[in-house]
């Protein structure tokens, strides 16, 4: 939970404060570079560099652009991710129910088998899952992406949730069990409300990872309209006269989304990631 | 790990916002995938293609064509897809091996014999038929070939002997200058004509910034138009290199670039050569007035220090012109490459004269692909495309310069149309594979560079030159094997056929199998074959 | 752990593989598949299409004299190394926000920390892109500000770097090869990772204030408390982010992708194995090459992580 206090004397603490603004500053800089630029065009950015220019002078043109450009885009990472989220989470919970509940026969390879993936580096398989994919039809699809997203996140969310499950009390399953209670039934009523908030964390994570990711869109899709935001915002590099006020723009309208889903599960994010974190 | 009811209506909400997102953003996909996988009985066609000029103008022009087509055709709608170069080579590959490449792409990136042949259809059948297109022009009843200014050499394949994609435009070097500046320093507004004048700019250019304390670029120079003036500096102090080595087969003509790289790995030449080492110095001095670092400069941030007014010139294509002069704020003049004269300077003793603009610098060659579901169509599209009428419109809504014949262009375009008068200059290290363009490029710091120097470019390149021509070579050699493999099989079935008695039939055949490629023409005399000798 | 269970009874519930089936289909499928696909690829010359001509072990011996290769992993080592002393600030930063007194702040100095992972990689990774120009760039800018140009211009003549460092010129960041690696390395200032600093700070937690008391009396200053106190406890976590930190950057090139184009950038000095790889099959359309590549790779991360499990295990 929350640290305890350690040091005595509160007004000690000034100059930990002070570092650690300082630090913070520094990191959260590149933001307020992209923010103060956003409402400027390229003239007035050449003219006056550090600080914003004035709310009347503000281009809200920019973020019209950027808007209209960037939310198709928007709305395909939606998709994907949130499908890629619940998909994962679903298949990884029956996965590690299935660890967590019994030692089965053959589960001490199965496990292996899981293990090991941890270690593949993912670069390798892109050439075959290429192959793989267009055998499959599923090229310049969104539903590809999904099913990535899906299958990539298996593994790290039943390493966490085996590990959570098998610290539920027995007795409440064997007590389920005599009751008659079928093992979704098992699954349902015990496991899932007890996981609200690692499943919290573990969605948070792979919705991250999935809105994040771009390397597997830019090679996949073809159509414009099927691009996610990683795609959209490498495209805008790629053009070649650059308003840097627009780009900027489009920057900040492609962070709007998860800042505004990060503020109201903000306890949730930072608990977890800890918590989380401590057991990996 | 309790939470308080607090955060945990927060968290609620948060919950709740994502479901609202999720929602809009994915019934409106939904449910156009749904009504489009319905049958409707509005034949309505799309077809795609693919470029990568982001120029500006350029997706207009295209735009418009588009829409012309669709006047003309209303079930068919063309769409365009504008990829940016930096990423168009890989996008390409995947796409094609994928199998979900558009109709219709821009060829030139990224090609290699092989993938021209297993992924496009050649126009070698078009090209010989007037355009339809072209009803109503003084062009009506000309070939199609012979409509376009290069009679489409430029997009024949001497190794695949099959046309490939048809060009819809041209495009020459050319120097482009500040001329505001340019009345600052030299007190006129005339360009420099020969490198001897150049140089003095150059030399007045310096006494300019050092008087006036203002830091000018004297060549706002880029890794992509670095190389073309890199280029006619080794072409015009080695015109002579290939005369008279064991590789120099036709001497009436100059040998091409492979010839001269295998006269190379036998040791005739070497980049000591003083014609070599006249071009690396004349590089050193031209390099000594460009951007640091030059070669990795993007193209945009070489065109934001012109634009800015921080450069005197740059060299840059014909392509960009309409990008220039939409953002200057000052006149800007258009002037040749500088080459330098015979007899100008001692230290490049080589020189031959002006170097005149290639004919053939073909470019936005448009080609459909095999996978195309709409073949047919794509290639009205194309024909259409290459009428005088739409190429003439073309062009003049981008600013670039035609590939038709005759295509009026804009009175600023002028300064731009080939200059066919000169020397063809000679033989150029990087430019001929993709090896030795890389081993090129990436030494040019040697030469260039205030610590580098003659030597260390012409030892490095003596030292690295060969196993990158090696790899280059033999990237040719079996692509050409597979390539004359293909052709053996036409040549064997032509021979049995004729062996067999029906000599005009063999040549109906003939005449039939040239308007396919080269792949199905070896599988339709196999097939013919098989029947023959059974 | 889970419960043992007999023979007769897994028999009866045999229902329970079928919750593992959805699972192992997706890995099977989409992470084993294409991985043994790669190895079985790695011995043929294929482009990517239906033809493919089996070489036999050509690819591989193709390896050993492609130079490019060999340097990538000199660069990468260089980035692990420099990503190892990044870890430095996020230790820093977690122990002065362990050591505050008040909780709340804590708790707000943590969402703050949060924040910037929230953003998209790629705006972060343009951002800085846009830092690095050398025109408009903020780091060009500091630079001179600072004076610390002036520095530069002048360790350049003293050691001779070759006029990198010039008074007139802009600092060409992604330009200069000699620069290519110190980008890499500057980015990201000031190198602080939330996911880390959590991680410490998690770890950190479980020191119990009596410690600190007994350290307050013994007179030890703040600095040794570090080195004795908490420094060894968050050992523990230091090591899963190495070995973490190293699998994921060995891997890596999507930065190096995107900053510098698909040849590493000038003089090819970004070059790292990942991308190398996605050059050769996605440029070069040599996919059995990369396939062969993508198997050293794993060879070479495996060969890590197994040293790195020693190290680990003998202290635990």
């Amino acid at each position: 939970m929350n640290t305890p206090a350690i040091a005595k004397k509160p007004n000690k603490d000034f100059w930990k404060h002070g570092a650690i603004l300082a630090l913070l500053a520094l990191e959260l800089f590149p933001f307020y570079m992209m923010l103060q630029i956003s409402f400027k065009d390229n003239k007035s950015f050449v003219q006056n560099t550090w600080l914003p220019s004035l709310p009347t002078e503000w281009l809200w043109k920019n973020y019209w652009d950027a808007m209209q450009l960037l939310l198709p885009y928007i709305s395909n990472s939606m998709v994907v991710s949130v499908s890629a989220t619940l998909g994962t989470l679903f298949f990884a919970l029956l996965g590690a129910y299935f660890f967590a509940r019994y030692k089965m026969p053959l589960s001490g390879a199965l496990w292996s088998g899981y293990l090991i993936l941890m270690l593949l580096p993912g670069v390798a398989n892109i050439v075959p899952l290429f192959a793989l994919l267009k055998s499959m039809n599923l090229l310049n699809t969104l539903l590809a992406l999904i099913i990535l997203g899906a299958a990539g996140g298996q593994v790290f969310c039943i390493y966490v949730l085996r590990n959570f499950i098998e610290e539920i009390p027995k007795d409440l399953f064997e007590a389920a069990e005599m009751d008659g209670a079928s093992h979704f039934n098992q699954l349902w009523n015990i496991v899932v409300p007890m996981s609200g908030p690692i499943l919290g964390t573990l969605a948070i994570l792979q919705f991250l990872g999935n809105w994040n990711e771009f390397l597997m869109p830019l090679i996949l899709l073809r159509d414009p309209q099927l691009f996610t935001i990683g795609v959209g915002l490498i495209y805008l590099d790629g053009e070649y006269v650059k308003d840097w006020g627009n780009i900027m723009a489009a920057f900040t309208v492609a962070s709007i989304p998860l800042v505004v889903i990060f503020l109201f599960t903000m306890r949730l994010f930072v608990q977890g990631l800890s918590s989380g974190a401590v057991k990996g | 790990m309790e939470q308080t009811n607090n955060s945990r209506i927060w968290n609620l909400i948060g919950l709740g916002l994502v479901i609202i997102f999720f929602l809009v953003a994915a019934i409106p996909m939904v449910w156009k995938s749904f009504t489009q996988s319905l049958p409707t009985d509005s034949k309505e066609i799309t077809i795609r293609f693919a470029h990568w000029q982001l120029e500006g103008g350029v997706r207009r022009a295209f735009d418009l064509a588009a829409a012309e087509y669709t006047k003309l055709h209303p079930n068919i709608r063309v769409e365009q897809l504008a990829i940016p170069d930096k990423i168009y080579v890989n996008w390409l590959i995947t796409q094609l091996i994928g199998g979900t490449a558009p109709d219709i792409v821009q060829m030139g990136k990224g090609m290699s014999d092989e993938r021209t042949t297993r992924y496009f259809l050649p126009t070698s059948a078009l090209s010989t038929k007037p355009n339809p297109y072209n009803k109503g022009t003084t062009l009506e009843n000309t070939p199609l070939r012979e409509t376009f200014i290069d009679d489409m050499e430029s997009v024949f394949s001497t190794t695949l002997l099959d046309h490939y994609g048809v060009p819809l435009s041209a495009f020459t070097l050319r120097m482009y200058y500040n001329l505001d500046l340019l009345q600052e320093i030299t007190g006129s507004t005339e360009l420099p004509a020969t490198y001897g004048q150049f140089a003095t700019l150059l030399k007045q250019t310096t006494e300019f910034s050092q008087k006036t304390k203002k830091r000018l670029y004297h060549i706002a120079a880029s890794g992509d138009n670095a190389p073309s003036l890199i280029d006619k500096v080794f072409r015009s102090q080695t015109g002579k290199l290939g005369d008279g080595l064991a590789y120099d087969f036709l001497p009436s003509t100059r040998p091409p670039a492979a010839h001269l790289g295998m006269a190379f790995a036998n040791g005739e030449w070497d980049f000591n050569e003083p014609s070599m080492r006249a071009a690396v110095t004349l590089l050193r001095h031209l390099g000594s007035h460009l951007q640091p670092g030059f070669m990795q400069v993007s193209r945009d941030d070489a065109m934001f220090n012109f634009i800015q007014g921080n450069a005197l010139m740059m060299p840059g294509g014909s392509w960009d012109y309409s990008s220039i002069s939409a953002q200057a704020d000052f006149p800007v003049g258009v002037g040749m490459i500088p080459t330098p004269l015979p007899d100008e300077d001692s230290r490049w003793p080589f020189s031959e004269g002006i170097i005149s603009d290639e004919s053939t610098n073909a470019s936005v060659v448009m080609a459909v692909t095999k996978e195309s579901r709409h073949s047919e169509i794509a290639q009205d599209f194309l024909l259409f495309l290459c009428s005088l009428a739409t190429n003439e419109m073309w062009a003049q809504e981008s600013g670039w310069l035609p590939a038709v014949r005759s295509a009026k262009i804009g009175s600023e375009s002028q300064s731009f149309m080939p200059n066919l008068n000169g020397f063809t200059g000679g033989f150029s290290p990087g430019f001929s594979g993709a090896d030795t363009k890389r081993v090129v490029q990436t030494s040019i710091g040697l030469a260039v560079n205030p610590n580098g120097s003659v030597d260390k470019f012409t030892n490095h390149l003596n030292s690295e030159f060969r196993n990158a021509l090696a790899s280059d070579l033999e990237r040719n050699a079996i692509a050409a094997k597979i390539n004359s493999q293909r052709a053996d099989t036409v040549s064997l079935a032509l021979y049995v056929l004729s062996q067999n008695g029906d000599a005009s039939a063999a040549d109906k055949l003939a005449i039939q199998l040239e308007g396919m490629s080269a792949t199905d023409r070896g599988y339709q005399l196999g097939l013919q074959a098989i029947k023959l000798l059974k | 752990m889970s419960a043992p269970i007999s023979p007769k009874k897994a028999l009866a519930e045999w229902k329970l593989y079928l919750f593992l089936v959805p699972s192992l289909i997706l890995i099977l499928l989409f992470s084993y598949y294409p991985a043994i696909s790669a190895i079985y690829h790695s011995f043929f010359r294929w482009n990517g299409g239906e033809s493919k001509e089996f070489i036999g072990f050509q690819n591989y011996a193709q390896i050993f004299n492609d130079k490019i290769f060999l340097q990538s992993f000199l660069t990468i080592g260089i980035l692990i190394v420099a990503n190892l002393l990044k870890l430095i600030p996020s230790i820093i930063m977690a122990v002065f926000i362990h050591r505050l007194s008040s909780t709340k702040f804590q708790y707000w100095y943590r969402v703050l920390l949060v924040l910037p992972m929230v953003v998209p990689g790629l705006v972060t990774l343009f951002i800085w892109k846009f830092f690095f120009n050398p025109n408009l760039g903020a780091l060009n800018y500091f630079m001179e500000f600072s004076g610390l140009k002036t520095l530069l211009v002048h360790l350049d003549q003293f050691f001779g770097w070759g006029g990198i460092f010039l008074n007139d010129f802009p600092i060409s960041w992604l330009g200069e090869p000699q620069l290519i690696v110190p980008s890499l390395i500057i980015w990201g200032f000031p190198w602080i990772g939330a996911v880390g600093v959590l991680m410490f700070i998690a770890g950190l937690q479980s020191i119990g204030t009596e410690i600190y008391e007994a350290a307050d009396l013994d007179g030890i200053g703040p600095i040794g408390k570090f080195i004795y106190i908490e420094f060894p406890l968050i050992i523990t976590q230091i090591r899963v982010i190495v070995v973490l930190m190293m699998i994921g950057t060995l891997q890596s090139f999507g930065m190096q992708f995107l900053l510098l184009g698909e040849n590493g950038g000038p003089g090819g000095a970004g070059m790292v194995p990942g991308l190398w790889m996605f050059n050769r099959a996605f440029i070069a359309g040599e996919f059995g090459y990369a396939c062969a590549l993508g198997l050293c790779l794993f060879v070479v991360i495996l060969g890590l992580t197994f040293i790195n499990n020693k190290f680990l295990r003998v202290e635990k």
